[in-house]
């Protein structure tokens, strides 16, 4: 019978009978004789089957010896090639049994990148799980593992949720190592600095921070490292998670950038800003985020720069729309009629005679469902999707209309806010959008033009109250910069902006804030040349 | 906690909405009707001097507000209870300031909607600004800045555009002789709004970079100036003299007279939009001021937990000050000539004679509060 042990779970919910002392023993590093750890390891794991023992020997001694993976994490033909076969046909010891046999497998028989001697069931349980080989001599009261990681992952693929036209199509994907390889490659610069994280009591998963050292301000990676190194979670299920945990204020608001787009973390990187990753999502975090960087797209580079400002005014407009567009509604219906042009105020009028709701219910109850057909559109299976535009554009559209449940108007009205809403390029803005609009229409409805003056000095003054890694959100200028400030609200050209940053580089080197100047400053016009080579 | 910074451009941003508060929508200096664009020019030195006044404060007493150094100057026995009193006044000027904002909405298109409603609103975001904090409300400020300055570029287009301009109205300049403008100059324009910059003295501590303090406050209050200078010679040109004179909101009743291609009709949302921020800014700014002085004279140590009742207090002022809009006008005009002039003026420059004395002759002095 196995006992199941709670070494993972150290204050797990249901310990077992003689828990303490199972957690006494449980301290204890692997013993010497190997079969006593490969059946404390079975008792462990829970015997699962996906845990592969291999016992082998090695060796003219012909010394008993044990392999244990994962499988399926693990890949299978590096733990054959590399891991098995040299063991057991190729490594040639004349050592004694024992610790030197141990020695020598770690210098010559594992052609593998990361190979550790683990003396702990700690780490032992930690480098198993992530997908190492762990490797036990009868005799000897260590193991060796060695980094067979693998197994399946999602290909490299177009990402899903930012998609641009013109510019590069790979997207980040499950696998961290992929993720953080995919950025590499765009900046090859020796001062990109990668700093490792492991957080979860549960279920550790490996968090990652990367910035460019001598672009970056150093204060903003401390504050990051505090903060991560001071999370307490169970398990992180994805950076969503971590986003939580990293903000500076309770809000609804995103303080946080995710992007699946590996040229929009490089060139964050070079703004001065610092990605995370977390193993297991293919959404990259970048921080400090500001409420402005919300509406820039992945796209603005890549485009002319006219171009680029024209479409990025276009979204201001947008979500100005996606804001006030129904609340702007009722409250001229409701309170200012004689806003509106006599003509168009008579059309309306006739519309609405046979409308039975006030101008807020008709609108809430439009936005409404516009918002349910809108979340059908995206958690229903893919082969039914006809359906519901078939549903929203007939039924909602005319029929309702038809049958003077509401104005025309009103459709129009809501099919532009919700057009509006959807040209918002980070999703998570949109849906915060989408709630401060139903409550600006609640203050619309309430005190008409005033009340959505006053709604909107309550929202902006908490967005002005809100910071990103102590950056204020509202802030035009980061990094704190005058170019920077140009690079934010409008796209200025290429030429224009990089001399503009070599500038800046220097006037930075010389207040003496970084460290290594010189280095950096050639580092940073190679990475330039590195940027402008792709 | 960290201590709040405010930037010069923030200082700039708060200073001019602060001015153009509710001087850009109501009549000043009624007693030069159709030159009363020159006696805001001509009160602009007479502000400068009050800003000056408050700077060199500032300077002498760095990291107290208004209070502190009023009992420093004369004394904590004397100084406490004069402390009070400004923080009553401010609480009072921040209630007008209210009720003015809440009665134009009522005679505008709010009127079935209770008053009572109408001042909750814009108090509750007012103490909710309050509570956030000094750099919270400033950083607003610059972001509405913009709004204000765009609001204004509109309207004046618009006016522009509509040809309702009639210069002759301007005319003649100075026709009744130049002591008439003087004399609406000062005291009436130079008390509101120039003197109210007395509510500046609540956030100087806390400039960031104090060498500009006055460079960006005379500046700020020159652009101000020259905003509500043209402002209202536009109204005057746009209603005439007559008109202006009579008119509660000059403004509002300027811009409904304007009608640009026939589409753009009605911009008088623009008027009350530019006055419920101007007057937010405004009453914030002052009920803040009212805040601060409460939390030093009382030694509340979380001056924000004060937001609560100071904003109830200024709520019930404007409430309960006058029963209707021509009583509160009475009640201001009343209160303009003799209660003004006593905060806004001469104790300031009391404040300044016994600090250059105590200076002058030696240090005894000053220990004792």
């Amino acid at each position: 019978m196995f006992v199941r042990p709670s070494r993972l779970q150290p204050d797990g919910d249901a310990p077992g009978p003689g828990a303490a002392g199972q957690r006494a023993y449980l301290a204890q590093a692997p013993s010497a004789q190997l079969e006593d750890n490969l059946a404390y390891l079975k008792a462990e794991l829970g015997g699962s089957p996906d845990i592969v023992f291999r016992r082998i020997q090695i060796g003219a001694a012909q010394t008993k010896a044990a392999a244990v993976y994962t499988d399926g994490i693990t890949d299978k033909q590096t733990v054959n090639e590399f891991i098995l076969r040299t063991l057991m046909l190729e490594l040639d010891s004349s050592a004694e049994p024992g610790r030197s046999l141990l020695h020598d497998i770690n210098l010559h028989a594992l052609p593998v990148g990361d190979v550790r001697v683990l003396t702990d069931w700690d780490g032992i349980l930690l480098c198993l799980l992530s997908g190492h080989t762990i490797i036990f001599v009868d005799g000897t009261a260590e193991a060796i593992s060695g980094d067979t990681k693998g197994g399946e992952y999602r290909a490299i693929e177009e990402p899903s949720s930012q998609v641009v036209i013109r510019g590069p199509k790979d997207g980040f994907t499950e696998s961290i190592g992929t993720n953080v390889a995919l950025v590499r490659r765009r900046l090859r610069s020796p001062n990109l600095r990668l700093e490792a994280f492991r957080l979860g009591a549960k279920s550790p998963s490996n968090v990652a921070i990367m910035y460019v050292q001598g672009i970056v301000e150093d204060k903003y990676v401390l504050e990051l490292s505090s903060r991560l190194s001071r999370i307490q979670v169970d398990a992180l299920s994805g950076s969503e998670q971590l986003e939580e945990l990293l903000a500076d204020q309770k809000t609804p608001f995103p303080t946080t950038m995710n992007t699946e787009r590996p040229d929009m973390v490089s060139n964050s990187l070079l703004d001065g800003r610092i990605s995370i990753f977390v193993d297991g999502t293919p959404f990259v975090l970048i921080a400090p985020f500001t409420f402005f960087m919300g509406f820039q797209s992945a796209e603005d580079y890549y485009q002319r720069p006219e171009a680029a400002f024209a479409i990025m005014m276009l979204r201001y407009a947008a979500l100005i729309i996606a804001l006030f567009g129904p609340s702007i509604y009722i409250a001229a219906i409701t309170f200012h009629h004689e806003m509106i042009p006599t003509p168009l105020l008579l059309s309306l009028a006739a519309q609405r005679e046979t409308v039975p709701f006030p101008a807020f219910l008709e609108a809430f109850l439009m936005e409404f469902t516009f918002e349910v057909i809108r979340e059908a559109g995206i958690r229903m299976p893919r082969a039914i999707g006809q359906a519901v535009s078939i549903v929203g554009a007939l039924v909602l559209g005319q029929a309702a209309v038809e049958a003077g449940i509401i104005s025309s108007a009103m459709v129009i009205v809501v099919a532009i806010t919700g057009i509006s809403s959807f040209a918002n390029p980070s999703y998570n803005m949109a849906t915060t959008i989408r709630i401060v609009r139903f409550t600006m229409m609640v203050a619309a409805a309430i005190l008409g033009f005033y009340g959505i003056a006053i709604f909107s000095l309550v929202i902006i003054g908490h967005m002005c109250g809100l910071s990103s890694l102590t950056v204020p959100y509202m802030s035009l200028k980061f990094p704190y910069t005058p170019e920077g400030e140009r690079r934010t609200v409008y796209r200025i050209p290429l030429a224009t902006r990089r001399s503009a940053e070599r500038n800046n580089e220097g006037a930075a080197v010389g207040l003496g804030a970084r460290d290594a100047a010189l280095a950096d400053k050639t580092a940073s016009q190679t990475e330039q040349e590195g940027k402008d080579a792709q | 906690m960290r201590t709040p910074f405010i930037s010069p451009t923030q200082l700039f941003a708060m200073i001019i909405l602060f001015e153009l508060g509710t001087a850009l929508v109501l009549p000043i200096g009624l007693s030069s009707a159709q030159n009363s664009w020159l006696s805001i020019l001509l009160a602009l030195p007479g502000g400068i001097l009050v800003y000056l006044l408050f700077t060199y404060f500032n300077k002498q007493y760095p990291s107290m507000i208004l209070s502190g150094y009023i009992r420093q100057i004369v004394g904590s026995y004397l100084g406490w209870p004069l402390a009070l009193f400004y923080a009553v006044y401010f609480i009072y000027i921040s209630g007008r300031n209210l009720r003015e904002v809440g009665d134009l909405l009522i005679t505008t298109s709010y009127d079935q909607t209770p008053i009572v409603i109408v001042h909750a609103a814009i108090m509750g975001t007012s103490m909710y600004m309050i509570y956030k904090g000094i750099q919270v409300l400033f950083r607003l400020g610059e972001i509405y800045l913009v709004f204000i300055l765009v609001l204004g570029l509109l309207s004046n287009l618009a006016v522009a555009l509509s040809g309702a301009i009639e210069i002759r109205n301007l005319l003649p300049v100075w026709g009744e002789g130049i002591g008439v403008t003087l004399r609406s100059a000062y005291p009436n324009i130079f008390l509101f709004p120039f003197a109210e910059l007395i509510a500046f003295s609540a956030f100087l501590p806390y400039l960031a970079q104090r060498q500009y303090a006055r460079r960006i406050g005379i500046l700020a209050i020159l652009v101000s100036t020259v905003m509500l200078s043209i402002t209202h010679a536009m109204e005057i040109s746009v209603i005439g003299e007559d008109m202006y004179s009579r008119a509660t909101f000059p403004l509002f009743t300027a811009i409904t007279t304007v009608e640009v291609a026939e589409f753009v009709e009605r911009l008088d949302a623009l008027v009350i939009l530019a006055l419920i921020i101007g007057v937010f800014f405004k009453m914030t700014v002052y009920a803040y001021a009212a805040t601060a002085i409460a939390a030093d004279i009382f030694k509340a140590a979380e001056p924000n937990r004060l937001a609560v009742p100071i904003g109830v207090s200024v709520f019930f002022v404007s409430m309960m000050s006058a029963w209707s809009f021509p009583e509160h006008g009475l009640e201001g005009a009343k209160s303009f000539l003799t209660v003004q002039p006593i905060f806004l003026v001469y104790i300031p420059i009391l404040l300044l004679l016994v600090h250059l004395m105590k200076k002058r002759f030696g240090h005894r002095g000053i220990t004792s509060g």
